[in-house]
């Protein structure tokens, strides 16, 4: 019978942790759906998001330095991992524990002092944030492209590769980066996850982003910031699907045509 | 080998290598003909793989020259060198198809689409997976996964065909099955092969050459009958085949005595003084059943009994450290069983020994 009360436990955790994860989003959706002085259900709070003339504004200005941040990432986070990898097994320690560094630098010291070391062209625009958002991401985007090149024989495939005639370029291009374009896709989503939600040093830098723009209307409506926390929920799940359904169509994707696998060859 | 084939397709001069303090290969040179296999054998550790990286232009820091075809390419890069290389294990594409992994050379070399897949497709059908060129890799056996291997190395019609102990994570039956396929293969396209391992019997049944190496030196490189019956060293003789290691005496005048036997000292083996203990290096097939009464001849007590079909292999107490193995036809052994007390003597005509 012991399993019987095993079978049971198991249904409880599952039942209690469904519930404690499930109850406090139904209740805010219910909540935010209310009227005001309790009067019924209404969508109201939702449309009124989309009144608030800076509601496309911000959410735009958050998706276009996600997409810079998550495009900077892709430039030189991943170069830099798959180059400690392959040539600097020596620093790899170091590196690992330079990557953890953003986690444990204040935020405050981070956009005073790294400010300074902005390139010049994007100083005093909105786009340093993108640089920022690049380097808080780092102790995330780092691990995953790190235990990504970590499970895969880096060093015969690329060996394999230059044996048979690829240069270093072409060797990087198309063989390591589509072996662990899994761990990219990871590091891309964090990127645009953290990019989206950050505030505290948004805000310390007097920008306007859509996070930091939720909070300051939240203050004149209870209701309707509710709304919007649940509209942004609901959007980090839509983009969450999104990139794990591009993952797994990926995998259909491997089978490429001929055409692609030309295009592919006049870029190379 | 072919008599037309004999001109020389690698030279490699003089390398050494070190890491650090450590000399992974000290002055090595061997010399390759045009077609032909060559296996290099040893312990692990004696610089194998050192070679064959060195020869395949993965490991540029090293002394020495290597010529192929009568030109130096000692400066040159392993994608200016065509040769194609298998390694030991998981060195294909995993994001590529079986069919893409054997076109991936042939790409580089901006070969046209339907030559290269008609060229991809020859070469599985070489290594019996023409059935399968839109699998992945993880989709195949370790077996298939290095025909795979081998099938890319030879799409660029490689100058040497280099080959990292490519069957040693593979089980027993199936490693037996791929070294005679990478041998009918070999021989069927003509490719100059340099083949590393650390299993003699890998080495001698597939190669025309087998050089031994010892501590990052070439100890000796010869045929494979020559290696077996020829040894130039002590080494060689106990890291080829089965050796019974005894315990004997140098007697004066190059003989040794062994047992109750003299017997003429190889002139292999290195020189010791009179009266110095050694160790006779014997090969079970060189001790026979002898009779009792012969003063030659020593007794002992049978302990093992290992059927080998044809063959029976006895292992017998002389009163030395180790068991003594002899090998019969097992018609010979039939009527003997462990327990049972036999007298044998040692037919070889000269002895290889080694430092006690
Ligand atoms: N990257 C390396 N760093 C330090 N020592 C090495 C390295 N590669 C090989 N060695 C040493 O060089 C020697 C020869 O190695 P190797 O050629 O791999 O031997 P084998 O293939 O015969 O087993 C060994 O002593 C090994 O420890
Ligand atoms: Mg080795």
């Amino acid at each position: 019978m012991k399993t019987r009360i095993f079978e049971a436990t198991r249904y409880l955790i599952l039942a209690a942790g469904l519930i404690f994860f499930v109850l406090p989003v139904a209740s805010a959706i219910e909540f935010s759906l209310r009227g005001y002085g309790n009067k019924g259900h209404t969508m109201a709070n939702y449309s009124w998001i989309f009144q608030q003339d800076d509601f496309f504004t911000n959410i735009t200005t958050s998706l276009r330095l996600a997409a810079v941040a998550a495009v900077l990432t892709l430039l030189t986070v991943v170069p830099a991992v798959v180059f400690l990898h392959l040539e600097g097994q020596k620093f790899k320690r170091f590196f690992e524990f330079l990557a953890i560094l953003p986690l444990v630098v204040p935020v405050v010291s981070l956009a005073i002092g790294a400010q300074k070391a902005m390139p010049l062209f994007v100083q005093n625009s909105e786009y340093e944030l993108a640089f920022f958002y690049v380097v808080i991401a780092i102790p995330y985007t780092f691990q995953s492209l790190n235990v990504g090149l970590a499970s895969i024989p880096l060093k015969t495939l690329v060996e394999a590769s230059r044996s048979l005639g690829a240069s270093f370029t072409r060797t990087v291009l198309s063989v390591i980066i589509p072996a662990i374009r899994g761990s990219i896709n990871s590091a891309l989503f964090l990127a645009i996850t953290l990019s989206f939600g950050e505030f505290t040093l948004t805000s310390l830098l007097h920008w306007e982003t859509f996070p930091v723009w939720i909070t300051r209307v939240a203050q004149g409506n209870v209701l309707g910031s509710i709304a919007l926390s649940m509209f942004s929920l609901i959007g980090a799940w839509t983009l969450l699907i999104v990139v794990q359904s591009a993952q797994n169509w990926k995998g259909i994707r491997l089978k490429r045509t001929a055409e692609e696998i030309e295009l592919e060859e006049v870029a190379l | 080998m072919s008599a037309k084939n004999l001109e020389t397709k690698v030279s490699l001069q003089n390398l050494s290598k070190h890491y650090g303090t450590v000399a992974a290969l000290q002055d090595f040179s061997l010399e390759m003909q045009t077609g032909e296999m060559v296996s290099l054998l040893g312990p692990s550790g004696c610089g194998k793989t050192t070679v064959l990286r060195i020869l395949g232009g993965l490991d540029p820091h090293h002394d020495g020259q290597i010529f192929v075809d009568g030109e130096n390419i000692t400066g040159s890069t392993s994608d200016k060198r065509n040769m194609g290389m298998v390694f030991q294990a998981y060195s294909l594409f995993p994001n590529m198809t079986v069919i893409e992994n054997v076109e991936y050379g042939l790409r580089v070399r901006k070969i046209s689409p339907e030559i290269r897949r008609k060229k991809s497709m020859e070469l599985l059908e070489m290594v019996h997976l023409s059935h399968r060129p839109d699998a992945y890799p993880n989709q195949l056996s370790g077996g298939q996964q290095q025909r795979v291997a081998l099938a890319r190395a030879l799409a660029i019609a490689p100058k040497v065909l280099l080959l990292d102990e490519p069957l040693s994570a593979l089980d027993a039956q199936v490693r037996v099955q791929i070294r005679e396929e990478i041998r009918r293969i070999q021989l069927e396209t003509e490719t100059t092969t340099l083949f590393v391992t650390h299993d003699q019997e890998e080495a001698m049944s597939v190669s025309d050459r087998v050089g031994v190496m010892n501590a990052g030196q070439l100890e000796q490189i010869d045929s494979p009958s020559n290696l077996y019956n020829k040894p130039k060293s002590a080494f060689v003789a106990s890291f080829v085949g089965v050796t019974n290691k005894i315990s004997a005496q140098i007697e004066g005048s190059g003989r040794v005595k062994v047992f109750n036997q003299e017997i003429e000292l190889s002139q292999n083996s290195a020189s010791f003084g009179s009266g110095s203990a050694v160790i006779a290096l014997v090969r079970p097939e060189n001790i026979a059943i002898a009779s009792d009464a012969d003063p030659e001849s020593k007794a002992g007590l049978i302990i093992t009994k290992s059927f080998l079909g044809p063959m029976t292999k006895l292992g017998v107490d002389l009163g030395g450290e180790n068991l003594v193995y002899v090998n019969l036809t097992s018609q010979e052994a039939k009527k003997i069983d462990v327990g049972s007390r036999i007298a044998v003597k040692i037919t070889s005509e000269e002895l290889m020994v080694a430092n006690a």
